[in-house]
């Protein structure tokens, strides 16, 4: 076809390693993807009731971690912080080893960027929470925190179910960077596989596919969940 | 001026692909021109590196400026161009080179696209480097054990499937040194010479050793361009009168390089060859 060659997909020392790869990749997405969750939980709550020293801090965090690449994050995780003291002695062996090993690593960097997006996105679902529904909870005697646990985190979260998978399909996609601290991701094996080949285009066009396909599952499933979770009179019908 | 220079090969590839064929042999061209371009390197010591005056210098290039006064007679000239290793079969099909000679390892791959000359060294494949008080004394020992590499090495597949040893590979060196450093592997599996040139770097010299010595050693030839049976034969000829000449035995001890039976046992052959 078109003069590629597909053969060494048959090699099974290949496939092999894009399912060890594709096994790496999901995993880190998913350590990540649950934990930029929680931390954009956790963000929200601490802004919308202006915790006190938490409050500030979160929003310096926000900004800090929003506003600079994934992968300079990754890089500073991964170099940076075993210079700055994050080591221990291995009793084992006396040797001084990292704290935080790659895969450590790439999670860290991807919750942080992700995670900091997500507490901006459920900011936005709370304060899309109509005010009388607010206003109602609470003449109906809600504290505030029961407001928030019972009525404004779980209609933010219904609500924004299309810009959280959006968040999560990013995380997949920036979780390619792993390959450079070599955490054995799918594209760190495609690079492998790439270099013994020289096959760059048809190793290429299977990386690519994998990723779309991966993309677009989670897209489908997170529809289906929009779907079951909307609330009737708000958003668009898909 | 990138794409301008990147152009260039291209238009000339073209032009060579159109007329090359007609066109006289290469052995003849590069009489009749009276200059022998060679591909050389410039940074990779002992092969090819520049001096304190900044002249080019090695182990290749005594070679080269060999076989230029053997091809091109010693009142031609021969132009030593510096290539690397990415851009130097590139520039040879072109036509921008003759010949290359710049630590061009003989593996299959490329002799389908270029002519290996004889072949002149043997260089040291892979080593490990590890910290002076490591365990590790042979590659019998790396099961399981965390070696930094470089992605792409010839050798991390037979690291990984003979020797079992977990790879961590990176894209480039100093990323590679950099995590070794930081302790996240017991040692580094890469290219003998590029390591030997690290251990004399001040701070890593001290701390650490070459611990296992390469179980493989990659043969090292001269390119030339696919189908010129004279240009090569000449080439071959000047090798292996440089060999006989004692050349390359005295090149080795001049850029301390050690002695070595390979290029020895060679200057031999080709003395008993006649030459």
């Amino acid at each position: 076809m078109f003069g590629f060659d597909f053969s060494w997909l048959g090699d099974p020392l290949y496939q092999s390693w894009f399912m060890k790869g594709l096994a790496t990749t999901l995993l880190l997405s998913v350590v990540a993807g649950i934990l930029s969750i929680l931390i954009g939980i956790v963000g929200a709550a601490i802004l919308h009731f202006r915790t006190p020293f938490l409050a500030p801090f979160t929003v310096i965090l926000i900004d800090l971690f929003r506003n600079t690449p994934p992968l300079v994050q990754l890089f500073f995780f991964y170099f940076m912080l075993s210079d700055v003291g994050f080591s221990f002695t291995d009793p084992l062996t006396g040797a001084s080893m990292p704290v935080f090993s790659g895969f450590t690593c790439v999670v860290l960097s991807l919750c942080t960027f992700n995670g900091a997006i997500a507490i901006e996105i459920i900011r936005s679902g709370i304060s899309s929470v109509p005010s009388q529904t607010v206003e109602g909870a609470r003449s109906l005697g809600y504290t505030r925190r029961q407001v928030f646990l019972t009525m404004e985190l779980p209609l933010a979260l219904r609500m924004t179910v299309p810009l959280m998978t959006n968040n999560i399909v990013s995380i997949i996609k920036t979780s390619a960077q792993a390959s450079l601290v070599a955490v054995t991701d799918i594209t760190y094996y495609a690079t492998q596989a790439m270099l013994e080949t020289f096959l760059n285009i048809e190793v290429m066009m299977v990386l690519w596919l994998i990723y779309v396909a991966i993309a677009t599952i989670v897209s489908l499933g997170a529809r289906a969940i929009s779907r079951a979770v909307r609330i009737p009179g708000y958003g668009l019908v898909s | 001026m990138h794409k301008t220079f990147w152009k260039m090969p291209l238009i000339l590839a073209t032009a060579v692909g159109l007329a090359g064929v007609a066109s006289a042999d290469q052995l003849d061209s590069v009489k009749e021109r009276g200059v022998l371009s060679i591909g050389i390197k410039n940074d990779y010591r002992p092969f090819g590196y520049l001096d304190e005056n900044g002249e080019v210098t090695g182990f290749e290039i005594d070679l080269a400026t060999y076989i230029g006064e053997k091809i091109v007679g010693p009142e031609g000239e021969v132009e030593l161009v510096p290539v690397v290793a990415s851009n130097r079969i590139e520039l040879l099909k072109a036509g921008r080179i003759d010949l290359i000679l710049a630590t061009l390892g003989v593996n299959e791959d490329r002799a389908k696209v270029i002519d290996f000359t004889e072949e002149f060294y043997n260089m040291a494949g892979i080593v490990l480097m590890a910290p002076n008080d490591t365990d590790l004394a042979s590659w019998d020992q790396v099961a399981g054990k965390k070696l930094c590499g470089i992605q792409g090495n010839l050798y991390n597949r037979a690291l990984q499937e003979t020797y079992g040893a977990e790879l961590m590979l990176f894209t480039g060196t100093a990323e590679m040194f950099s995590a070794y450093e930081d302790g996240r592997c017991v040692a580094v599996a890469y290219d003998g010479p590029m390591l030997n040139l690290k251990l004399a770097e001040q701070g890593w010299g001290e701390k650490n050793k070459i611990a296992v010595e390469t179980f493989d050693y990659i043969p090292i030839a001269g390119g030339a361009r696919k189908g010129e049976e004279r240009f090569l034969q000449a080439v071959n000829e000047a090798i292996q009168s440089a060999e006989a000449a004692n050349l390359l035995v005295e090149a080795e001890a001049k850029y301390s390089m050690g002695s070595s039976a390979y290029v020895n046992d060679r200057a031999e052959a080709a003395r008993k060859a006649g030459y």
